[in-house]
């Protein structure tokens, strides 16, 4: 794009947003060029994906409706992040508007009662949850962390928590929407769409009087399967800027004191509030592990149960790779097909249920409570950890910098394990080759959801993010991955869904009833323009009909 | 135009910039300790320039575009995106939670190589300018530099092995600080004396990016106390404090670094506490017996910033587990823990039978929101120093007013709502900010909280 027209461009987002917040410097985009997982979209080379054409960064919706309309007047794309962590947030391609969503960041309603939070994309989850504490309530987090958005979880991403079995996951915490759809229009579903209601004072904002809401999804209309489905849309239609999220009960205190200084905290005393638990479950083989998911599940006793393989326990546990490597095989070498488990009671008699049904659990499937676990200082932290979401970060990035997901399952719990058997000789190959971190090869991690009716686990890896012949190993990696999540049927394989949407869909499309040429009829009827950035999700123009 | 040969100050940190996985985490607390929505957040350049090229990670990112040659020029939106930044150290602390990555240097090598490439902000330079000619950034005169002792009713014994270093803002400034730690001083029986020759301890020019510029004033003032025989520095200032122990080290060499060595450095609140520890001061009730609230703002130099140096690490780096770097010997990582953080809370604790009653706010140690006046902002960016300030002052309001309503539920209430640091550049920047905002809160710095409550022979 030449000069005259890129002025022209920032100059009429100045208007609509303020001249502080446009900037089209390419010092300053490249900065949003580059992320997480762009080096193996360049083939190892690059962590910079494409530079946007400028960023926009917008308070109120109508300031979006009007980058929107522009947009599809003047055929240009567009394209929302919220907290931006992924490469899925870069823009598809160059020459496309940039909106960071920093400045939403309210919550703006909060209603204890009825369960349900309002809040704008740029509200983290360690954010909400500091509120929702003082209510003894809580949110689904994502398993990547606290840090990450809220609403883009809800509304755009698949998200899987660690804490999954007691507050569901991504698509089942949204109960309603304000989404400024690709051609600008603004829509509120859920019984949001009856109830908001224009503001005296500012008549392009919405007002929520939260006391309305009384069903999550209606009575207003539900289009969330078409608006973000199974995976999310990546920011690939229109841009969400209000959230209602569905909240759950906790049972822990107002707030965890604790003590210690970075990296090292943990609760105050390494003590449990009462009427917590944590455990580290083993197994010996997958087969009992597999009946042990299912019984816990079905319990009904846990807050948090998942696998979290003992390789990145003991990475998110130690605080530096040092001290990993002198205390881990020691301290975790007998740990094999794992689950951690965390029960959260309110009363002693439910307390003692929880630890009945735990250990009778255990003993029925052929398992142990892993000592180790029992630790007053190593259960204290692993329930901050938890509660807080706060060391996935150190769990996987800090080995060598460079993480990824690859062959995974969503489904029942079972074929969930069939993917993770499978997933585990397909890594050890590539661990042999000495290019990727040797974690073991069985590092999946994942949890069942509500009782155990839908279940997830996925096969993390890492890698030398600054050696290149590492990186090449990932990218390698990756290919074997995408062939065999084909030859496999697993379904779309985790590590496929963070590249170019279109190419991926076109592979997994046919093996999975054709979806993809229903994700292409969605997206032409709701962006005829196709003016929201189709990157990471679909461009019509590239699926066959 | 790149200086190909300023190049190593962006390649030494290659590592760094290919870690950065732009999670974000460098904008907020460590997430294990987010008490708040509202005071969420703990980088005052983002929170003021609001693009993700104001946070530690979009520097990083911006260091590795320069690196990679990917822009043209480095333009002046860039560079205000590296200068407006306090260099307050709170990225690196939420970054080190989780990484190995070396956020605060490579941050630091990345001004470095901007001023270098593009040369100094103009305002930066006339710090240097002054300093040059006065010893001090402010160009008062230098001969000046001491006169607020004899305001002090205190005195110096020019034997004493102690000096007390005033700093330049102390000095030129907030002459109150430099004359309550003198009397503090005298008080605890701590015999000291001043150095008329004292420079600029080089902190405001070396964390403006002119760091061949700085050393000399490191050497000189190393040289000078070195020649008085002097065996401890005590300041009442965390930029200069910072500067000896976590700074000067690193580019001392030789002699001057072995006379360094000999010196102890302490900063005023070590000195009163061991004062109160060993029963050498007590304290009395306050003017009027005023009773008071007070919460403590860390200082970015004295918590964070005067964790001391840690020499360069040497040896050999291995890998387990295929691809795991480890280092033989470990490799000690500076992380803005061991700074300063006990003994402000010891002395305000101290202060109960007072009349004060001390409150800690959400963003606290390690992971205290900075003021905002640091690493030349205040100079060339007062209006960001300004928007920092003020968020902090609502935190300050927000703790302060709810420990005012709970202590008025049960008790009478309490006559003053205090922020109580212990940095002159704070000071002025908390004043400025409180000014604005028409909060009615009162600034005092420690020492003089601590002198004005000292019970002292004759007291009623």
């Amino acid at each position: 794009m030449n000069k005259e027209n890129l002025d022209s461009i920032t100059k009429t987002m100045e208007v609509i947003v303020g001249k502080r917040f446009v900037c089209a410097d390419p010092g300053i985009l490249d900065t949003y060029a580059f992320n997480w997982n762009a080096d193996n979209l360049s083939g190892g080379v690059s962590k910079f994906a494409n530079r946007p054409l400028c960023v926009v960064m917008p308070e109120k919706t109508a300031e979006i409706v009007k980058v929107i309309k522009y947009c599809n007047q003047n055929k240009l794309q567009f394209k929302a992040m919220s907290t931006g962590w992924g490469v899925h947030n870069t823009v598809g391609s160059e020459g496309v508007i940039q909106l960071d969503l920093r400045r939403m960041n309210r919550i703006l309603s909060l209603d204890p009662k009825n369960r349900i939070a309002v809040v704008e994309p740029y509200v983290s989850g360690a954010m909400l949850q500091a509120e929702l504490f003082k209510y003894k309530l809580n949110c689904h987090i994502q398993g990547c962390g606290a840090n990450g958005s809220q609403l883009a979880t809800v509304t755009s991403m698949v998200g899987q928590g660690w804490t999954g079995i007691s507050t569901g996951f991504s698509n089942r915490n949204v109960l309603g929407v304000e989404w400024v759809m690709p051609d600008g229009t603004v829509c509120h579903l859920g019984s949001w769409g009856n109830i908001a209601k224009k503001k005296q004072n500012d008549p392009e904002e919405l007002e929520i009087d939260a006391s309305e809401w009384f069903l999550a999804d209606g009575p207003g209309p539900s289009l969330r399967g078409a608006y973000r489905g199974y995976f999310g849309a990546f920011g690939g239609l229109g841009v969400f800027t209000k959230a209602a999220i569905k909240l759950y009960h906790w049972s822990g205190p107002e707030q965890l004191e604790l003590q210690g200084n970075s990296p090292t905290y943990n609760l105050k005393g390494s003590k449990l509030p009462a009427g917590v638990a944590t455990y580290i479950l083993n197994w010996k083989t997958w087969e009992d592990f597999k009946e042990a998911g299912y019984a816990l599940a079905d319990s009904e006793v846990c807050w948090a149960l998942c696998r979290i393989a003992p390789f990145i326990t003991g990475l998110g546990i130690f605080p530096s790779n040092d001290e990993f490597y002198e205390k881990y095989e020691a301290l975790f070498g007998e740990l094999k097909y794992n689950l951690m488990v965390i029960t959260m009671a309110d009363s002693k008699r439910e307390f003692k249920y929880h630890q009945k049904v735990i250990k009778e659990i255990v003993m029925k499937t052929n398992g142990e409570i892993f000592p180790m676990s029992q630790d007053p200082f190593f259960s204290a932290m692993t329930f901050m950890a938890m509660a807080k979401q706060c060391n996935t970060m150190r769990g996987v990035f800090r080995a060598g910098g460079g993480f990824f997901t690859s062959l995974g399952a969503l489904g029942s719990w079972d074929w969930c394990v069939e993917g993770a058997k499978i997933g585990e000789q397909l890594k050890q190959k590539a661990i042999d080759s000495g290019g990727l971190v040797d974690d073991g090869a069985d590092n999946v991690w994942g949890t069942p959801y509500e009782e155990g009716t839908f279940s997830h686990l996925e096969e993390l890896y890492m890698y030398d993010i600054t050696d290149p012949e590492s990186r090449k190993a990932s990218v390698e990696y990756l290919k074997s991955v995408v062939e065999a999540a084909q030859e496999y049927p697993l379904g779309l394989g985790l590590g496929t869904v963070d590249g170019e949407g279109s190419a991926m869909h076109a592979i997994f499309g046919p093996l999975a009833c054709n979806y993809h040429k229903w994700l292409k009829a969605i997206k032409q009827a709701f962006d005829p323009n196709n003016a929201s950035d189709p990157g990471f999700y679909l461009d019509p123009e590239k699926i066959k009909d | 135009m790149f200086l190909t040969e300023s190049k190593d100050l962006l390649n030494k940190h290659t590592d760094d910039m290919w870690l950065c996985c732009r999670c974000s985490l460098c904008k907020f607390p460590p997430l294990a300790q987010i008490k708040s929505h509202r005071f969420s957040g703990v980088c005052c350049s983002m929170d003021y320039g609001f693009f993700h090229a104001w946070s530690g990670s979009g520097k990083i990112i911006m260091g590795l575009s320069l690196l990679e040659n990917r822009v043209d020029e480095i333009t002046e939106t860039m560079r205000d995106a590296f200068l407006q930044c306090t260099l307050c150290g709170a990225c690196d602390v939420s970054c080190k939670y989780s990484t190995n990555i070396e956020v605060l240097d490579t941050i630091f090598d990345i001004r470095r190589y901007i001023v270098k490439t593009i040369g100094a902000h103009p305002v930066h330079l006339k710090y240097l300018e002054k300093a040059e000619e006065y010893y001090n950034p402010y160009g008062e005169p230098h001969e000046q530099r001491q006169q607020w002792m004899q305001s002090a009713k205190a005195f110096q014994n020019e034997t004493a092995k102690t000096v007390f270093f005033t700093g330049c803002t102390a000095a030129y400034r907030h002459q109150d600080i430099a004359i309550a730690s003198a009397e503090i001083l005298n008080a605890g029986g701590l015999e000291f004396r001043i150095c008329n020759d004292e420079w600029c301890c080089g902190s405001p020019i070396y964390r403006s990016g002119q760091v061949d510029e700085a050393v000399k004033f490191f050497e000189h003032n190393i040289e000078l106390l070195s020649e008085e025989g002097i065996e401890e520095v005590i300041t009442a200032c965390p930029g200069c404090y910072s500067m000896f122990v976590a700074e000067y080290p690193k580019y001392l060499k030789g002699d001057l670094l072995e006379k360094w060595s000999r010196i102890k450095f302490r900063h005023m609140v070590e000195v009163i506490e061991e004062f109160i520890a060993k029963k050498k001061i007590e304290f009395a009730e306050g003017p009027n017996n005023k009773r008071i609230i007070v919460t403590y703002h860390d200082p970015c130099h004295l918590g964070r910033g005067s964790e001391p140096w840690i020499p360069e690490w040497e040896g050999t780096v291995k890998k387990i587990y295929n691809q795991i770097k480890v280092y033989d010997p470990p490799k000690k990582t500076r992380r803005g823990t061991k700074g300063i953080y006990k003994s402000p809370r010891f002395i305000l604790k101290q202060l109960k039978n007072s009349g004060v009653e001390f409150v800690e706010m959400f963003r606290i140690n390690e992971y205290a929101y900075c003021c905002g006046s640091g690493g030349g902002v205040k100079a060339a960016y007062p209006e960001m120093a300004l928007t920092a300030s003020i968020e902090r002052l609502e935190e300050v309001e927000a703790v302060l007013k709810s420990k005012f309503e709970e202590i008025s539920k049960i008790n009478k209430p309490v006559d003053e709502m205090i922020l109580v640091s212990a940095c002159p550049f704070c000071k002025t920047n908390f004043e400025n900010g409180i000014n604005e905002s028409g909060k009615n809160i009162r600034y005092l710095d420690i020492n003089q909280l601590v002198n004005e409550r000292i019970k002292r022979e004759g007291m009623q």
